[in-house]
């Protein structure tokens, strides 16, 4: 055996299993010029298209098709940077697909969060991010890299711009008429209203700050006086019950108040558990759930229900089990996403994508990665990765596939396909260049074991290192051996829980403007379970094909509930159960719920109006009433390999690094491994990917790997 | 396909996020400070607002009197939630990136000890400066007849390390004033230059320009006069 790879002088045979984020970071990695070509790499993946959970397809009218609603946030330096990179290569050649990669994707400013209000109606508060200089994914200016007492300044000064920026508007509850100063009652109703506005909203986090404060004193090194802090707290108490009785119920202004709770909850937080200096950083409180933590740093009750922190859970999928009575996240990690989230984004706080991420991400890649000369197994579906029949169980043997289907002419499968002059992946596999034609089979269920024969890789023979980078709901099922022979990745595949999730789409012959949204495009969060996020995506309907354009398309998600069993492999209608619960679940959302959103969506009568809905199939005539939903887009995101991957609390430690180096010749990628930012995002996939290639090739160096040591 | 002897990974250099920072105990002592004077300033607000609050409840408010008092104390909390930012908490972060006004708040140690047992904080103190600005204060120490002109310093856009070159008469023949320091003020509310003038300086105007070190955005100017 050959200790490290530096002594070899042939190629370094790498497979790369998964094509999505992580997997296709690492082959970027692997297969770049200043390797000089030591690496060769082949991707084995299942079906027919890239991306996995960020997998888009082309439906009807060259529709995008998403696995979810994808947003890539301000922060994501690590992903920015890749795409960057691959964007300059394809130009380079003349053949990047979008020209420069801002063309590609759309900076975003505005978020939008929901709270019910006292009278049952629904508060819609929105958030203005100013621009930020610099682009995610420039250099990090020395000196400027993460660190928690910048994150304190910067916190401070959010809370200042919230108070002076925020805007509110609320749908629905009761409104108060216009006062007249001369009626004694109407009187006091105007000064409970100006106290509210701008006295005691205010006094409520002042005195929310006192009480948060004498904590934060008590907790210091410095002897402060005992006496001080008790009037703090009786002034603070009976201030409180106060506004709690005569001025909190004000909808209109609690929300002020409760980010400031929430700030100072995290301040004193952030200086109780010594986060300053702790040699764990934000891992040191990674036990807790987040709710727990901010409650015990002195958050109240109101704020902890508040749409900030639904918000932050709707948008991490935080549901256990998809029960949204289990809400269950890492409070260490949740902070840190939150902290690089709102303080950290550069540009702008989050970006949407052009296109489908299948588009504007993965045919980038692929393109990129062909032209290196990397290789690519589609219809290649891992089945076992085998240990050694003897000796120690050290490295990876071997690595057996099904395949799910072959060319009619032995050559590569081409994936894309052009839309709008554009390559893009179609939601079905082109069945034209399979022996065969079409099957009938869904090449990406789980439940569809379609398979024309298996294939047996042998290390040595076939591949030296493998990069295993199936999201960690297939571990089990593609890694038997190894769980089976190693306790660490047992503990894994139990503790580091995922969840599945749901999404539909809708185009609509009417923009959201006059349907009645009164906001500007923007992604919302915090409303109705189960869909409770939601982003109008009429910038995308552009690169679509239709005869007659949609105003607009509108992408909805949020999570699954499990069932109380989870089915037996054998159940081939699993997928399409789900699927159907989805698409009613959708449909009802449509019929009742959206009037929060779009009142100008319903008729006269209270109905929806169904003929909104844009139809891509091209039936004449098309379906009229409920039956119209049925030309719409949805999908059940139950395949193990699809479910979100959840950070619950106590899981991090669960985690397996990619630089863990028990198997020799194997690393993991993914957002479920202990990557430096351990949640289910493509920045955490990236960071992942860049870990599997530092693993065997000892670059790119941990210390260019943005936010690895972050606090 | 690929025949030979098998292959194994480099050894890892580290397999975990090394998230520690260094530590420093003055850190916790700053900050210390930082909530202390935080808790003054609102402290004392707050009472006054109680106060309005059971005022109002009790009905004893002349009517006439009430919607402009209550603006006005609305804008002057609201301001002064604003100022806690403005002034006291980015501090924070302004002492933990400058040492040069890390060492300065040391050099304040006194001021760190807490009020006298038993009673409420300070007197509340000056009312608060404008939207955006923070109150520059300028304590001269040294020739007793130049005293410093007080001023509004614009808020930086983040947390600062402020700097001037120096103090500089119209006259070029005059020398220039140096050396200056920037702390928070004493009484909590916006920070104060410390300037040395020696008893030979020359009567006359001197002033001159803060900028944010780090990004150099100009935030204010700093006069001292010298009494002939």
């Amino acid at each position: 055996m050959t200790q490290g790879s530096q002594s070899v002088q042939r190629p370094i045979e790498v497979a790369v299993i998964g094509g999505g984020c992580a997997g296709m970071t690492a082959a970027l990695e692997l297969s770049h010029p200043k390797h000089g070509g030591r690496f060769t790499v082949t991707v084995y993946q299942e079906g027919w298209r890239l991306g996995g959970k960020g997998a888009s397809g082309r439906g009807p009218s060259g529709r995008v098709e998403e696995h979810g609603l994808h947003v890539w946030l301000g922060f994501y330096d690590n992903a920015f940077r890749m795409m960057r990179a691959c964007y300059d290569e394809l130009a380079a050649t003349g053949s990047s697909p979008y020209g420069d990669w801002r063309e590609a994707f759309v900076p975003q400013s505005v978020m939008g969060l929901f709270a019910t209000t006292e009278q049952q109606g629904w508060q819609k508060w929105v958030g203005h991010f100013p621009p930020r200089s610099g682009l995610p994914g420039d250099p990090q200016t020395p000196g400027e890299m993460h660190s928690l007492p910048r994150y304190i300044a910067k916190a401070l000064r959010l809370l200042r711009a919230l108070l002076i920026e925020t805007d509110v508007h609320r749908h629905g509850g009761t409104h108060r008429p216009a006062d007249d100063l001369r009626d004694p009652n109407k009187l006091l109703a105007a000064a409970q209203t100006l106290l509210g506005r701008g006295v005691f909203t205010t006094a409520a986090a002042l005195a929310e700050a006192i009480g948060l404060l004498g904590t934060a004193i008590g907790m210091l090194a410095a002897p402060f006086d005992a006496a001080i802090l008790q009037l703090a707290g009786k002034v603070a108490a009976g201030l409180r019950l106060w506004l709690e009785t005569n001025v909190l119920a004000e909808d209109r202004h609690r929300h002020v108040w409760e980010i400031i709770d929430l700030v100072l909850a995290i301040l004193v937080g952030t200086v109780r558990f010594g986060l300053l200096t702790n040699p764990q950083g934000l891992d040191a409180i990674e036990e807790y759930e987040c709710r727990d933590w901010l409650r015990l740093n002195g958050a109240s009750e109101r704020s902890l229900k508040s749409p900030f922190i639904n918000g932050l859970y709707d948008l991490a999928l935080a549901y256990e089990d998809g029960d949204r009575d289990k809400p269950r996240l890492a409070a260490g990690q949740a902070l840190r996403g939150a902290l690089r989230m709102f303080f950290g984004y550069r540009g702008a706080l989050y970006w949407r994508m052009r296109s489908g991420m299948g588009d504007v991400v993965f045919a980038p890649i692929y393109e990129v990665l062909r032209r290196r000369g990397v290789r690519f197994r589609f219809f290649h579906r891992l089945t076992n990765v085998g240990l050694p029949g003897k000796g120690p169980a050290d490295h990876v043997a071997s690595l057996t596939f099904d395949v799910q289907a072959e060319t009619t002419d032995g050559r590569d499968y081409v994936p894309l396909r052009d839309v709008q002059g554009r390559p893009c992946w179609p939601s079905r596999p082109d069945w034209a260049q399979l022996t065969g034609g079409d099957t009938g089979h869904d090449l990406e269920s789980h439940w569809d074991r379609h398979c024309i024969r298996t294939e047996t890789l042998h290390v040595t023979r076939d591949f030296d290192f493998v990069v295993l980078a199936v999201s960690v709901g297939a571990i089990p099922h593609v890694g038997r051996e190894i769980v089976a022979h190693d306790p660490r990745w047992r503990r894994m595949t139990e503790n580091v829980k995922t969840v599945a999730s749901q999404a539909f789409q809708l185009w609509l012959t009417e923009d959201l403007a006059r349907l009645g949204w009164p906001s500007p495009p923007d992604i919302v969060s915090a409303f109705v379970k189960p869909f409770d996020t939601w982003c109008d995506m009429a910038h995308v309907v552009p690169e679509e094909e239709w005869a007659t354009p949609p105003a607009t398309s509108v992408y909805f998600c949020g999570v699954l509930p499990d069932p109380a069993e989870l089915p037996a492999d054998s159940d081939a209608q699993y997928p399409e159960r789900r699927r159907l619960e989805v698409r009613d679940r959708a449909a009802g959302f449509l019929a009742e719920t959206a009037r929060h959103l779009w009142p100008n969506a319903y008729d006269a009568g209270g109905k929806f109006r169904w003929d909104l809905l844009a139809d891509a199939t091209g039936q004449t005539p098309p379906p009229s009433g409920p039956e119209r939903f049925a030309t719409q887009y949805w999908r059940a995101n139950v395949n193990p390999s699809d479910r979100y991957v959840l950070n619950v609390p106590g899981s991090s430690r669960h985690r397996i690094s990619p630089l863990d180096n028990t198997y020799d010749n194997l690393t993991i990628a993914g957002d479920w491994t202990s990557c430096g930012f351990n949640e289910g995002c493509v920045e955490a996939a990236v960071m992942s990917g860049l870990l599997a290639a530092h693993a065997l090739s000892g670059l790119p160096a941990l210390k260019d790997i943005d936010g690895y040591d972050h606090p | 396909m690929t025949t030979g002897e098998r292959m194994s990974r480099p050894a890892p250099e580290r397999e975990a996020p090394n998230r520690g920072v260094p530590s420093d105990p003055a850190v916790h002592e700053v900050v210390a400070h930082a909530v202390r004077v935080g808790y003054e300033v609102i402290g004392d607000n707050i009472r006054q607002g109680k106060t309005a609050a059971d005022r109002i409840t009790a009905g004893d408010y002349a009517v006439k009197d009430l919607p402009d008092e209550l603006t006005q104390l609305s804008l002057r909390l609201l301001q002064l939630t604003r100022d806690m930012s403005a002034t006291t908490f980015d501090l924070i972060g302004a002492v933990l990136r400058d040492p040069n006004l890390q060492n300065a708040i040391k050099g304040l140690a006194p001021s760190l000890t807490p009020a006298v047992s038993g009673k409420p904080a300070a007197a509340p103190p000056a009312a608060a400066p404008p939207t955006a600005a923070v109150t520059l204060t300028c304590v001269v120490r040294g020739n007793p007849k130049a005293f410093g002109m007080p001023s509004m310093l614009q808020h930086p856009e983040q947390a600062a390390a402020l700097s001037i070159a120096g103090l500089f008469s119209p006259n070029p023949a005059l020398p220039s004033l140096k050396g200056i320091k920037f702390v928070p003020a004493p009484g909590g509310q916006g920070i104060a230059a410390i300037v040395d003038v020696p008893d030979s300086q020359p009567a006359g105007n001197y002033s001159g320009v803060i900028c944010d070190s780090a990004t150099h955005q100009t935030l204010g100017t700093l006069t001292v006069q010298v009494m002939p």
